[in-house]
Order: structure tokens, then C-alpha cells, then sequence
């Protein structure tokens, strides 16, 4: 990495559920403060479940989404705590790394 | 005092309120009522074990009665010898299938534990809340707001003393803040918290529903006060804590649980009338295991006897119908269309009642409101317009809306002031009561004065769906795509007929919270004709129609759509946008009017029979229907979705001339125009679960109708608009009034899982449901039994708990009319 790139260093979370569990990872990182996230509806793949449809024409709930955000990392913890607790009943997929935005304060 | 704090995450905080609110289902307010399955947030663990958690949870059984077990056997809806089969099944681990024991045991502690009282002081401020009284109201959140007025409230201080009141208005200004705190006072440790959150949930389940449906289900931006999850268990469990202190537990006097009170009085291994062979099996069953042969003997009775009958039709079809109908799936369109096929040269289908809009729909002069499944969000706004050269009857009629909007406001604001109310009373007394004297004793005539009243304020002005891109922000592409997939869904993509009608419905009755639980689940709990008239709009539109022709779907240019609506507590029909109707069609929309009315009448004739046995025979059925739809005081105004058993996907071919007693929901479908399983997939997805919904919704709120119906309708009080209690408060009823379910105290819906039945390569099924969690949920969980056959002549197929497939082999071979005890096959050999 670059220092003249002048990129701030965050963590990346992305979270992958069923689509009718969308709004409780949401408040999970409003919980800790998180001023935004994207969510990327009806995507699909295999998982230890089996296999997962993408879009269902008229199915928004049943299916999988993807939810990203990125925090400065003294918040990780605390999120990383409920996504555990949440994801031990239920199926997911739970990604952590190492992330560079340009426009930190979006992020705090 | 010092403001308590806590050092817990909110994030783990969450996540274990998220999770021990899979007890409770969502229930939507009044205006968009909708069935739902009780433990939908539960179907991981299969029918077993959600019935198994809910017997902790809320002290129920779960399976129907033995009472009620007594009253099938004896009018032959099922026979010894299914409940010895069953039984034996039941033994040898066939039949059903216990799902894995590590979900069961997180649930196996929770016990309800509550106090009168305190449900009492919650309700109280739940209500008060969702009307707007409390401080901060709408804008502010549920906790703060009751946060902000408890430290006055003299009903705080009676419950919890003068320092109990103190200590609840001192507690953190976050709600998550101060359920934590208290969760810390209540618990011993952190693993003891989930037990506390579900008992909390579980304390009052239908205000727990109604904040799960605000945290969950609710539409962004739905408006009026909103009272969230964490909000309503911080209030309840902050009172509850306090509560404690002063009564040390035990002290409270508790009812005996539903589950206890049947445990010591009923057995479903001494229900009488079985025969020795039933009895001896049964003998060797536990009472858990003996509920369940029960319920699968009535239900492979039901299923032997339906597949007898789709074995049986034969096709029937002979040349191209001049007139091809779309009816909603809805198991009420099933009466319909079997009375509307003989009459003429019709050809009808099934397709969800949404017709593929997920829709906003703006009506003239009126807000926008969703029609669509609850399964999704809506993406299309469309807007009713004047027809051209209707400007100025347009301006009329939203005028005259306006002047009866405005005189409603008026009405109700003075009614709820305190003075203002009686000097109402007062001055408008004496015009007042012989119109509720007329209203009572002449509920028709009275219907259709008022009609005609409101006919005069806002005169009826000719309107029409806007399809135009430019209009709804829908190009030309994205119809094709929503005509093509409802065409493609519904079978219909050659010959077609000069008119195609698209039939939504919804049902007129009066002084009814629960009017919304008859009209279109499709649509939301709204009424369908706008979603007909919308998909009509864009099906006639030459661009749509040009672009389809190229995806292969030519819809001739002597094909018209129009749309239509069937109104199921009286079944009438009326046609909507008849100004736009070719000449050319006028003649086949007359017919079609003509033959659906006559259709209707022997409908009603027909149902009236159920309504009121009693009266069978009445020479006018139409104006009783009517009478019943019009009248403010019946209580049963129509059986809405009573006795639903079945989801039939495939060819009319399948059904046509078999009598299915209003009990199925039927879905066409064509597996020959759908060779990877997208249409199927599309229809086990989404109409399936949503009448997967309505047959546990019936279920559960009849056999455990103390939890799970919303009690007598004669006692309802609507609360907020959102819901109604029984009585002058308390909690919120969730399901079906009992009036729905019940005559009397005996049962009328039959309770059974819904069975699922296709026609389709096996092999196709098998790829859709192991590619979709929620289906192998819900068959592999037995929530929904699945039978199916490749083709017309192959033989139908049962899938097992275990996922694979046997040949159907019928226990018994007749099927028994529950009420007379009239075969099927009487019915249609000589009706």
C-alpha cells in the first residue's frame, strides 16, 4: 500500500443471510454506530445447507442476501459478538478483512 | 436515584431478542390483515418440533382435540383403519421425521411466567401509544415516550409503589440501554437472558406480534407511531422487573396452561368409536405420538379421496373457448369456476391475484397503497386517470370523496372530544337513531341507500389505468417482462381467446375489523380489481404485445383483456373499464357478465347451505348472501378460506368437473412450457407459502383457539386501527375470530396441513426443492405434505419425510363430505 494513495485503513464485514433476516443484521450495525451499509438482494450459491437460489420472481423474503459495511475497527467487537450469536441458529456466512476507504469520515 | 447503567453490547443484546422472537409470528394491522403461520420464524425445526416449542412457550397442544378426533371418526373424516395405519407408521418411524435436537433444546426452558397485572399497565400504554396519546407521539419512539409520562402515571404507582414508578422513570434514556440493565436484574447470567426475552415475548403475544410486524414486516416509511421490538419488551420487562422485587416468585396466581387443562381431561388414545385393531395400535403410542397418527390419518383420508378424483377426470377440453378467465388462486375462485364452465365456452385458469404487479397503486384522488404479496416490495407505480373526456366528472367525484373525507374527520373528531361527544349525541340523536334502526332491521335496503347517497356526493366518473412509460416509469421492457412471466406463469401463452378476463376479488361486509382477512392475500389484504384492471392496461397495449411476439407469445389483435371482480360475500361480478372494450367484444363481455351471474347465484346457493344449514332451500339465496354482507350485526358474513386443504398445480384438465368443495387452491400450470423449472420454482415459492400461511393461520387458530384465534366478534374492540382486543383491553387477539372457524363451539374448518399436489416430472421437483431452503423446509419439515405424478398418465407419487418418493396407494377409497356425509363422487355423477 501506498502512503501518497492517502487511504484510511477500516474493516470490511460482509454478511451473508436470508433475505427475511436482512433487517436484523441492519440494526445489528446500527447497534454500533454504523452510518450506512449496502445490501445486495438474491444472490445465490452452495453452502454446507446445500444449494441456494439466486432472485425468486415473487419471493423477496426466501432468498439470500449479501450485506456489507465497513467500520473503524474498535467497533468490529461489538458487531462481531451479536453476528456470532445471531449466526449460531441460523444460516450464514460471515466475512471479515482489512479494507481502505479514501473518504474516512463516511465510515465513523 | 442514580440512573442505572450497563456495560452489554447492544449488538449481542439484539441478536438474542432476534432470535427469541421466532416464538411469536408478525400480525398486520387490521387495514392489510393477513394470515400467517403462527411459527413461520420456527419452520427450521419442521411441524414437530415448532409444535413442540410452542407447547413450552405457550402451554399448548398444538393437534386437534379428541373431541374433535371423536366427531371426525363418526361423521367418516377418517376411518379406523386410516388411524391404524397411521398408528403403525407413527411406530416404525415412517411418517414423520424429528428434526435435529439442537434447535429443541435452546427452546426447552422457556416456561411462561407472567403477572395480570403487569400485562395490564403494558397493554395500557401499547394502546395508548398506537393512538397518539403519549408524549412525543407519533414522531417519538414507543420507550421514550412512555419513558417520558410513566413518572405520572397513578396506575405506575398502584402496581409498583410511589419508588417503583421512580425507578422506571429513571431508567436510561436508551431502550436498549434499559433492557439491559434489567436483563441483568432478572438473570443470574447472560445464557438465562433468551429464556427471559421469550417469556416477555409470550406474556402478550398479539402486542409482541404487532412490534415484530413494525420491526420486520412493515413497509420503510409505513406511517403512525412505531412501536418496535425493543422498545415494547424494554416497557414490559422493566415492569416486570420492578413487579418482582415486590412479589417474590410464585406469589402470583397463574391459570392453568391450555396444554394441562386437555391433559387431564382428554386422551386421543380413548377417543370412542375405533375399531379394536385402531385402538390396539394406537394403545402402543404415546399421547404425542397418538396426536400425530390422528392428524395423519384424517389427512391421508383427505388426500386418498382427492386423488382419486384428479385420477379420475378425464380432459374435457374441446374446441378453443371463445372466452378464457383468470381467477385468483384463492380457494374461493375454485366454486367459480366449476359453476361458470358449463354454462358456455370457457376456459379458466389460476394465477395469484396480483397478476404478477408487485404494485403501488395510486387511485384517483387517493393515497397510494401496496397490492402486492407480503413477500415483496413494490416496484411498479401505476395511477388511475380520468378516461379521456372525463376531466370534469373526475373533478366531481374527487370533490364529492373530499367532502365525505372531510365529514368522516369532522365526525370522529368530535366523537373522541371529551364535551363535544355528548352535545353530538344530543343534536344528532334523533336523526341518528332510526337510521341505525333501518341499518338493523333493513341491511340491504339500507346498503343500497347509501350507495346511491354516496353515488350523489361523488358520482361515479369514468377512469382508466395509466400504462403509458411516461406515466408509470415502467418502459415497454419491463412490462413485456411482467406480462410475459405472469403469462408464462399461468400457462396461457397460445391460443388465445378473443376475451380474456381477468377476475380479481374481495369481499363487502360491514362493521368487520377483520374484513381484510376475506379479501385478496395477493393483493395484501386489499381488494384485486385494480391489480386486473393494471395488468389488463398493459397486456392490451400494442408495444407489449409486439415484444412478447418476439419472446414467442403472440396474443392475437382480436384478443382483448378485460378486467373484473368477484365479490365473495355476495357473488357478484362487476366488470371494470367497459368504455375501453372494443365493439368488436361487447357482445362476448355481455355473455360473460350474463353466464358469471348465473354462475353466482348457484354459488351463493351453494354456500348458503354452509352459512345456514338451517335455512337450506331458501328460494331467494342471492338477496340472503346479500343480506348477509350488507348487515351490521352477522357475525358470519361469508366462511372466507374455512376448510382449506389443498394447493393444486397443473392443467385445468386435472379439476375441471370435480367438485372440490371450495377447499383448493388451484394453480395453473403447464409443465411442457417449462423445461427448467423456473414456473414451478416460481409457484412452490411464493403462492404456495402464501397458502401455506392461510392453512396454519386456520390451523392453529382452530385447535388452539384460546392462543391462536382472535376470540368472539361480539366483544371486539378495535384498538388504534391496528388490531382488537376482547373486550375493554388487554392484549392484542392474533388469527381468525372465532366466528371464522367455529358454529357454535363446534369446529367447521377442518384442520389439516395443506397437500400439495402437481403435475410434474419428479425429477423437476427434486431440483427445485434442493434448491431452495424454504421448500425443503417446509416439505422435509412436513408442513406441507407433497404428492405429484410425471404425467396424466402416470401414477401419482407421495414424497415421505425422508425426501424420497413412494407410489400412492390409497388407504381408504372414499371420501366423506364433512358436514352430510355425501360422497364427491355422488356429486358430480348426479349434481
Amino acid at each position: 500500500m501506498d502512503d501518497s494513495w492517502q487511504l484510511t485503513k477500516m474493516t470490511k464485514i460482509e454478511v451473508v443471510v436470508g433475505g427475511e433476516d436482512s433487517a436484523a443484521v441492519a440494526e445489528l450495525f446500527a447497534a454500533v454506530g454504523a452510518s450506512g451499509f449496502t445490501a445486495v438482494s438474491n444472490v445465490s450459491g452452495l453452502g454446507h445447507d446445500g444449494y441456494h437460489q439466486g432472485r425468486l420472481l415473487f419471493n423477496d423474503r426466501n432468498g439470500l442476501a449479501l450485506l456489507m459495511v465497513v467500520l473503524p475497527s474498535e467497533r468490529v467487537a461489538e458487531l462481531l459478538v451479536g453476528l456470532r450469536a445471531m449466526l449460531d441458529y441460523r444460516p450464514g456466512v460471515l466475512m471479515v478483512s482489512d479494507t481502505h476507504v479514501s473518504r474516512p469520515e463516511y465510515f465513523q | 436515584m442514580t440512573t442505572p447503567t450497563t456495560s452489554v453490547g447492544h449488538a449481542r443484546l439484539l441478536a438474542e431478542l432476534d432470535e427469541a422472537a421466532r416464538v411469536i409470528a408478525p400480525l398486520w394491522p387490521l387495514g392489510t390483515f393477513i394470515a400467517v403461520n403462527p411459527f413461520w420464524d420456527l419452520r427450521q425445526l419442521g411441524f414437530e418440533g415448532a409444535v413442540s416449542v410452542a407447547r413450552k412457550a405457550f402451554g399448548t397442544i398444538g393437534m386437534p382435540s379428541p373431541r374433535y378426533l371423536a366427531e371426525a371418526l363418526a361423521t367418516g373424516r377418517v376411518t379406523s383403519a386410516d388411524v391404524a395405519q397411521a398408528a403403525d407408521d407413527v411406530t416404525d418411524g415412517t411418517a414423520t421425521r424429528i428434526q435435529p435436537s439442537k434447535d429443541l433444546t435452546r427452546w426447552s426452558s422457556a416456561v411462561p411466567t407472567s403477572s395480570a397485572e403487569v400485562n395490564r399497565q403494558v397493554a395500557k400504554w401499547c394502546a395508548a401509544f398506537l393512538a397518539a396519546k403519549l408524549p412525543g407521539a407519533p414522531e417519538s419512539a414507543f420507550y421514550p415516550s412512555w419513558r417520558a409520562a410513566v413518572g405520572f402515571d397513578p396506575g405506575t404507582r398502584v402496581l409498583l409503589g410511589r419508588q417503583g414508578r421512580s425507578i422506571l422513570a429513571d431508567l436510561p434514556e436508551n431502550a436498549e440501554d434499559a433492557l439491559a440493565w434489567c436483563l441483568d436484574e432478572v438473570c443470574l447470567d447472560r445464557d438465562g437472558w433468551r429464556h427471559e426475552l421469550v417469556t416477555q415475548l409470550v406474556a402478550l403475544p398479539g402486542w409482541a406480534a404487532h412490534a415484530k410486524w413494525r420491526s420486520r414486516w412493515a413497509p420503510a416509511g409505513t406511517p403512525g407511531p412505531a412501536l418496535d421490538l425493543v422498545d415494547y419488551v424494554a416497557v414490559r420487562l422493566a415492569y416486570d422487573t420492578i413487579w418482582r422485587r415486590r412479589h417474590p416468585v410464585g406469589d402470583a396466581p397463574q391459570a392453568p396452561l391450555p396444554s394441562a387443562r386437555r391433559a387431564a381431561a382428554e386422551d386421543p388414545r380413548d377417543v370412542p368409536g375405533l375399531s379394536w385393531t385402531a385402538k390396539t395400535a394406537l394403545a402402543a403410542l404415546d399421547r404425542d405420538q397418538a396426536d400425530r397418527a390422528w392428524l395423519l390419518a384424517m389427512e391421508r383420508h383427505y388426500r386418498d379421496g382427492l386423488l382419486g378424483l384428479l385420477g379420475s377426470a378425464a380432459d374435457k377440453l374441446g374446441p378453443a373457448a371463445e372466452v378464457q378467465v383468470v381467477f385468483c388462486i384463492d380457494a374461493r375462485s375454485e366454486g367459480v369456476r366449476r359453476h361458470l364452465e358449463p354454462t358456455g365456452s370457457y376456459e379458466t385458469f389460476g394465477f395469484a391475484g396480483f397478476f404478477a404487479l408487485p404494485l403501488r397503486y395510486t387511485a384517483l384522488g387517493s393515497e397510494p397503497v401496496n397490492l402486492l404479496p407480503v413477500l415483496l416490495s413494490p416496484t411498479v407505480d401505476m395511477y388511475e386517470r380520468a378516461a379521456g373526456g372525463q376531466e370534469d366528472a373526475a373533478l366531481r367525484r374527487i370533490s364529492g370523496q373530499q367532502v365525505q373525507a372531510q365529514s368522516g374527520y369532522a365526525f370522529e373528531q368530535v366523537r373522541e372530544n371529551g364535551v363535544a361527544s355528548f352535545m353530538l349525541a344530543e343534536a344528532g340523536g334523533f336523526v341518528a337513531a332510526p337510521l341505525l334502526v333501518a341499518k338493523t332491521l333493513r341491511p340491504t335496503r339500507f346498503a343500497r341507500a347509501r350507495g346511491r347517497l354516496s353515488s350523489v356526493v361523488a358520482p361515479s366518473a369514468p377512469t382508466q389505468i395509466e400504462a403509458e412509460p411516461e406515466r408509470t416509469g415502467m418502459s415497454d421492457e419491463e412490462q413485456t417482462l411482467f406480462a410475459e412471466a405472469a403469462l408464462t406463469s399461468m400457462g396461457l401463452t397460445k391460443g388465445f381467446a378473443p376475451l380474456v378476463v381477468l377476475c380479481g376479488h374481495g369481499s363487502t361486509t360491514e362493521n368487520n375489523p377483520h374484513a381484510a382477512a376475506l379479501d385478496c392475500g395477493a393483493c395484501g389484504g386489499n381488494r384485486g380489481a385494480s391489480n386486473a384492471r393494471a395488468a389488463c392496461a398493459i397486456l392490451n397495449r400494442k408495444p407489449v404485445r409486439n415484444m412478447l411476439a418476439e419472446r414467442g407469445i403472440v396474443i392475437p389483435d382480436t384478443t382483448h383483456f378485460a378486467a373484473a371482480e368477484h365479490d365473495t360475500a355476495t357473488d357478484t361480478f362487476r366488470f371494470y373499464d367497459l368504455h375501453l372494450v372494443p365493439e368488436q367484444h361487447a357482445e362476448a363481455v355481455v355473455r360473460t357478465i350474463r353466464d358469471l351471474t348465473s354462475a353466482g347465484v348457484a354459488l351463493a346457493t351453494e354456500r348458503l347451505a354452509d352459512l345456514d344449514p338451517a335455512g337450506s332451500g331458501n328460494p331467494d339465496p342471492v338477496a340472503a348472501v346479500h343480506r348477509r354482507s350488507a348487515d351490521w350485526a352477522e357475525l358470519q358474513p361469508e366462511w372466507g378460506l374455512v376448510r382449506n386443504a389443498s394447493f393444486i398445480v397443473g392443467p385445468r384438465t386435472m379439476t375441471r368437473g370435480v367438485n372440490l368443495e371450495r377447499r383448493s387452491f388451484l394453480h395453473s400450470y403447464e409443465a411442457h412450457v417449462d423445461p427448467d423449472g423456473t414456473v414451478l420454482e416460481t409457484i412452490l415459492t411464493a403462492p404456495m407459502v402464501v397458502a401455506h400461511w392461510i392453512n396454519m393461520q386456520y390451523y392453529f387458530s382452530t385447535v388452539e383457539p384460546e392462543v391462536f384465534a382472535a376470540g368472539d366478534k361480539t366483544v371486539h374492540n378495535i384498538v388504534a386501527g391496528i388490531g382488537v382486543t376482547e373486550g375493554a383491553g388487554g392484549d392484542l387477539k392474533v388469527g381468525l375470530p372465532l366466528q371464522s372457524l367455529f358454529v357454535g363451539d363446534r369446529e367447521f374448518h377442518e384442520p389439516l396441513r395443506l397437500l400439495t399436489v402437481v403435475e410434474a416430472p419428479i425429477s423437476m421437483i427434486d431440483a427445485v426443492i434442493a434448491r431452495n431452503p424454504v421448500l425443503r423446509d417446509l416439505f422435509d419439515g412436513q408442513w406441507v405434505h407433497l404428492a405429484a405424478r410425471d404425467s396424466r398418465a402416470g401414477p401419482w407419487m407421495v414424497r415421505t419425510a425422508d425426501g424420497s418418493w413412494v407410489e400412492w396407494s390409497p388407504t381408504t377409497s372414499t371420501y366423506l363430505h364433512p358436514n352430510d356425509n355425501a360422497t364427491i363422487e355422488q356429486e358430480v355423477h348426479h349434481g
